[in-house]
């Protein structure tokens, strides 16, 4: 036991109102007689839960539903008693979830700090030692399987296919060039990355599309679980990209972990991932994790293993111009840039063509550059005849070149200052004659200054026609989904799987309570009952005292219903549980008025709807008070 | 990751590493069931198919040997679709049964299964070549056996024809150990092999397929030994007269059939003999284009037991619906190259019978079966004088001017000035351009118009030494047995023919003291350059690879 956390301890216990105090001290310490001395009970308190068999016997008697709960709170760190019942109440119903928090701060499993659920920091560590996926999730521990999903190869291959294709949609072509993927998810899943790298900017908005080569690259120096993690996060409008991205990296990453998981499931787990992050869901997004083949389909989802392949630094280049390897190859690999996949399955088949040359050329990529990568990588250097072929291109290529540019004449003496003047060598395109330069069309104010500068007369450009430049707009925050995806985690440490819970019993402590001499029956019954609700740890918290006396009026009684609500009017540590005709609710009461008729009604929360409510007390056909130790 | 030689992809596409240490094993296993796709340098590519499948089934493979191969062999384990595919194929064969009836003109199709019978019967194509027999049969006509083959095939359930082909009149023959001309002679183990991929056991579902082997690796013996076993009555197509003069001469010299016994069939002579070759343009002559074919009868009157279709891939239109009444008859293709540009292919299985065997070109290389070749392509600058002509002219035109550049000649000088010592044949696409080489090369020149006479006295005179080189038209692209050719230089072809390209090669790849090379002659920043470059194809697939180089102007 820290010092930190049993000051902790104590400034929760000391935060509780005067009931809730009450209560557990009475009912951990036995009687506490007045006059007392708050300070010195809670000291009492915390060596009481300083006890090693006491921690033991509080950890011993959890259940399914209290781990359940222990491991949402895990996750979503500490929240309020409401949002648990709200991530909860799809599988249970409000009053469970409602009356079993309560019970979890009866019996001082957790604390409320500031409005917050947290664990009682005395054992925390062995609190979450029993938390679990599974005991949040349910069934889990599925293996991860093996299904045909997006990878950095495949990302790859694609990226080559929009550059041959010209295009970012299916084609009935695809399902030959992806034999693995199914056909229905290979329909939605091109068009779904095809929308997400434009989004990204991963291409310039141009005809033909372009591709952004360090954007390319950024994204294929990824892992396949980080490429997840942007992709699903580029499907999120509206929250911020860091929040998204790190949304999708803990969704990814748990449900990597789970192996499987029910549908069920997967939205609570979706819902306490978006309540950690603060965002919002978005509602496709099970849909987009099935497209990308993150998770398979179906009301148990299996999860994709992600195994990364092996890296394949060679590259097999057959006579037919294939190119051939296993695996994946490595950041910074250009072959997506001059070759166009024909087969992504187990082996990855490419095919140079001269189309897919040119266009690397179009793109900037210069033939040694090439060469130098086939030289590199080709195994036994069995690329000769490809590179033979492709130098004969680049030959071809360079005959013909068409440059967007100014054209500048000039007679032999302003000729030796551009040629010379250094601050306009950035702006020179080509050289065409002593006297003629090809001069770069967009910074022609800027040359057209210097020239201004150095004295030259420089008159108006002569044109046929006006040139608009188009501003190319793509995403700026690429880098930010890659940079925040490389942030350090921070998901929790959750084990996968443990046991089901079933709580050990001291049947010792049962039979010392009804054996024990001086109880009433009163009273032993109020024991009896406080061990059936696992309050009872230690036989020292065997003693004489009615803790849980229950109080009710039903009826005829009408007077008897008014005075309990009135008595729990304003205060939150009272529920009230009414039965009127066949509905049962609980509520808090708010005001005690009447009717112009003078008939009583009670104004009321009803705690799972939070709808108020006017209820004539004469309706109410029993009302409980009950203890809520919610704080 | 197992250490093993093979990679089945999802798409029941097989890469086989060829240079494994295992790969000849699992090769071997593989082409039990299996279709060779293309085998370039380093990787093989099989696939897995329907048909190949029935296949295996028909020749008594199970899917559980057929997984076994698979799972034995592959480096990774294998998607459940190959799986589930190769077992559900596998589970058809056997279902339909094509048996036997009292009447001979009738056949008996066999379908116990409901599911099946509802299914074939709902099918136009199929039911209107059906007669109810009782429940489970049905009556065809025989001469509709193909037909109904072929459309169940379609419908993915194959026949398993338990009717064993017709024998034909028997015809002894043997093979010798000397040739007539006084050589050594044997049977090649692949040859051999060949032979009984396609005759099996010589029970049902045997004795009809196609069987693909490299040029100049001894079709005709392949063809001859099957001749031997099956000891029938032979009718033998092939593309031209110096072919039927070629087979006349092959099996007078490896066989001890006489003259007398065999007859030629051509435009020439019209000899119906004991075993008969004839040509595929006999077949389908007819005087004007509305009229009948009068030779047509020769395929199914001539009381055959085996009609062996020499270069399959060139059978005619016409005679595939011919050949689709000839079931009852032992068919043998033999090709090279089996690519049509019309994309018929599949045709030619379903009529004339499935790939029997298929050898990787490399493979008979490295055996030293045929001769190893260098190919060459050599790009060359077309004439100033032509770029403005090349640059307005239709895409056609521009092939042709492309195709027909008279810079190649300096470029066929310096090549023959190069190969003083070795045979030559210089082929081209443009008669007009072959005269001109051929008058400036001083060699003979062979075309469509050259008399059948003077053709087998060039090709003599080329192989017996006399004549080194002979300027050839596309005649020549086929079949043509020129065993010293050495090097073959190619002026012009027809535009993107992949076919054409690997038959010209071909004629240069018996095998020989010396290597084989073949140049090809392209004019450099034309259009001849894409189609050279799309009749490399299937070369480019069989492992060649073309060295280029620019010719300096």
């Amino acid at each position: 036991m820290t010092e930190t956390a049993q000051a902790r301890f104590e400034t929760a216990l000391r935060r509780y109102s005067e009931e809730n105090f009450f209560y557990i001290a009475h009912n951990y310490l036995g009687p506490v007689k007045s006059p007392f001395h708050k300070p010195q009970v809670i000291a009492r308190l915390s060596l009481f839960f300083g006890q090693e068999q006491i921690q033991n016997r509080m950890v011993e008697l959890l259940d399914s539903l209290d781990l359940e709960i222990l491991s949402l709170l895990s996750l979503t760190g500490a929240i309020g008693a409401e949002e648990v019942i709200d991530l909860l109440s799809p599988r249970h119903d409000y009053a469970t979830i409602f009356w079993r928090l309560s019970s979890l701060q009866t019996r001082l499993i957790l604390l409320s700090e500031e409005g917050r659920l947290s664990f009682n920091p005395l054992i925390e560590g062995r609190l979450r030692e029993r938390c679990s996926l599974s005991s949040l999730l349910g069934d889990l521990g599925g293996t991860p399987i093996e299904q045909p999903h997006l990878s950095v190869e495949f990302v790859r291959a694609y990226l080559s296919l929009v550059l041959d294709e010209q295009r970012f949609g299916f084609r009935e072509s695809h399902l030959a060039i992806f034999p693995s993927f199914a056909q229905e998810q290979l329909r939605h899943l091109i068009p779904l990355i095809g929308d997400l790298v434009q989004r990204l900017g991963v291409f310039k908005a141009t005809k033909p599309p372009r591709l952004v080569e360090e954007r390319g690259e950024a994204l294929l120096a990824l892992g396949d679980e980080e490429l997840f993690s942007v992709l699903l996060a580029a499907t999120m409008s509206g929250p911020s990209i860091k929040a998204a991205v790190a949304f999708s990296r803990e969704v990814v990453s748990l449900l990597r972990q789970a192996g499987s998981i029910a549908e069920e499931a997967l939205v609570l787990l979706l819902r306490i991932i978006s309540k950690r992050q603060g965002i919002a869901c978005p509602p496709n997004f099970i849909h987009s994790m099935i497209t990308l083949g993150l998770i398979s389909d179906g009301p148990i989802h299996r999860v994709t293993t992600l195994e990364s392949d092996a890296v394949s630094d060679e590259l097999l280049v057959d006579s037919d111009f294939t190119i051939n390897y296993l695996g994946r190859r490595r950041a910074h690999d250009i072959l997506h840039r001059f070759a166009t996949i024909t087969t992504f399955d187990v082996q990855r088949q490419w095919r140079v063509s001269k189309e897919s040359v040119v266009r690397a050329f179009d793109d900037g990529l210069s033939f040694p550059v090439i060469e130098a990568y086939l030289a590199s990588h080709a195994h036994n250097g069995n690329g000769a005849a490809l590179i033979k072929q492709m130098a004969l291109l680049d030959e071809r290529y360079g005959m013909l070149t068409i440059h967007d540019a100014l054209t500048l004449v000039v007679d032999e003496r302003v000729a030796h200052l551009v040629e010379h003047l250094p601050a306009l060598a950035e702006h020179h395109v080509k050289k065409l004659s002593p006297t003629i330069f090809l001069m770069r069309r967009d910074s022609e104010k800027q040359w057209r200054k210097i020239l201004t500068d150095a004295g030259q007369l420089v008159g108006s450009t002569h044109r046929q026609s006006v040139v608009v430049q188009k501003e190319e707009a793509i995403n700026p925050y690429f880098f930010t989904y890659i940079d925040v995806v490389h942030e350090e985690r921070t998901t929790p440490d959750l084990a996968t799987l443990r046991p089901p819970a079933e709580p050990i019993i001291d049947e010792s402590l049962r039979a010392a309570i009804t054996t024990a001499k001086a109880l009433s029956p009163v009273q032993r019954e109020d024991l009896l009952s406080r061990f059936d609700q696992r309050l009872i740890l230690s036989p020292s918290q065997i003693a004489g005292q009615v803790l849980d006396a229950v109080i009710e009026a039903g009826g005829f009684d009408y007077q008897g219903k008014l005075n309990l609500c009135r008595q729990a009017v304003g205060k939150k540590h009272i529920t009230l549980q009414l039965r009127i005709d066949e509905e049962e609710l609980f509520v808090w009461a708010l005001e005690i008025s009447n009717s112009s008729e003078g008939e009583a009604l009670l104004k009321a929360l009803v705690l799972d709807t939070k709808v108020e409510r006017i209820i004539p007390i004469r309706k109410i056909f029993t009302v409980r008070m009950l203890r809520t130790q919610l704080f | 990751m197992k250490d093993t030689p093979l990679i089945v992809q999802s798409d029941r596409s097989l890469l086989l590493d060829v240079h494994h240490r295992d790969s000849e094993a699992c090769r071997s296993d593989l082409i039990r069931f299996c279709e060779l796709v293309k085998s370039p340098e380093h990787v093989h590519t099989y696939t897995i198919t329907a048909l190949s499948l029935y296949n295996a089934s028909a020749l008594g493979y199970s899917t559980s040997t057929i997984m076994e191969i698979l799972d034995r062999w592959s480096r990774f384990p294998i998607a459940d679709s190959v799986r589930f595919f190769v077992e559900d194929m596998a589970s058809r064969w056997g279902k339909v049964l094509l048996i036997e009836h009292d009447d001979p003109s009738l056949y008996v199709l066999k379908i116990e299964n409901e599911r099946i019978r509802s299914e074939v019967v709902r099918r136009p194509a199929i039911a209107k070549l059906l007669r109810v027999l009782d429940e489970h049969r049905f009556v065809i006509e025989a001469y509709h056996r193909g037909e109904v083959k072929l459309q169940m095939i379609k419908a993915g359930w194959p026949v398993d024809d338990r009717i064993p082909l017709s024998r034909g009149e028997p015809i002894p023959m043997t093979l010798r150990h000397t040739t007539a001309g006084g050589a050594p002679f044997a049977v090649r183990p692949y040859q051999e092999a060949a032979a009984s991929a396609f005759l099996g056991d010589l029970g049902p579902g045997t004795g009809y397929g196609v069987i693909l082997m490299p040029c100049g690796s001894g079709k005709t013996v392949v063809g001859m030994r099957i001749m031997e076993r099956l000891a029938t009555r032979t009718l033998i197509v092939t593309t031209n007269v110096a072919a039927v003069r070629q087979w006349k001469g092959e099996l007078l010299d490896k066989s001890n059939l006489k003259a007398e016994e065999i007859g030629e069939y051509s435009g020439d002579r019209k000899e119906v003999r004991p075993i008969t070759i004839c040509t595929y343009q006999v077949l389908t002559w007819r005087r004007d284009k509305e009229g009948p074919f009068l030779h047509l009868d020769l395929l199914t009157e001539g009381g055959w037991g085996l009609i062996i279709y020499d270069e399959v891939h060139m059978l005619p239109a016409p005679i595939f619906k011919v050949t689709a009444e000839l079931q009852a008859i032992h068919r043998l293709g033999l090709t090279a190259t089996l690519v049509r540009e019309d994309g018929r292919e599949n045709e030619v299985f379903s009529l004339v019978g499935p790939k029997r065997y298929d050898v990787p070109w490399s493979e008979l290389e490295e055996q030293g079966y045929i001769a190893t070749a260098y190919c060459h392509e050599i790009r060359i600058d077309l004439p100033q004088e032509l770029e403005i002509p090349y640059a307005v002219a239709t895409k056609r035109e521009k092939y042709r001017i492309a195709s027909e550049n008279p810079r190649k000649a300096e470029v066929i000088k310096a090549l023959l000035e190069h190969h003083p010592d070795d045979f030559i044949l210089i082929i081209g696409q443009y008669l007009t351009q072959l005269k001109e080489i051929s008058e400036l090369v001083g060699a003979p020149i062979i075309t469509g118009s050259t008399p059948n006479s003077r053709r087998d006295e060039l090709y003599n005179a080329f192989r017996e030494g006399s004549i080194r080189i002979l300027v050839v038209s596309k005649v020549a692209n086929f079949a043509i047995d020129l065993p010293d050719a050495s090097v073959a230089i190619q002026v012009s072809g027809s535009f993107g023919s992949r076919s054409e390209e690997a038959q010209r090669l071909g004629r240069i790849l018996r095998p020989k003291r010396r290597s084989s090379f073949f140049y090809s002659i392209v004019t450099r920043f034309s259009n001849e350059e894409e189609f050279a470059a799309n009749r490399q194809k299937f070369l480019a697939e069989q492992g060649y690879s073309y060295e280029v180089e620019v010719w300096p102007n």
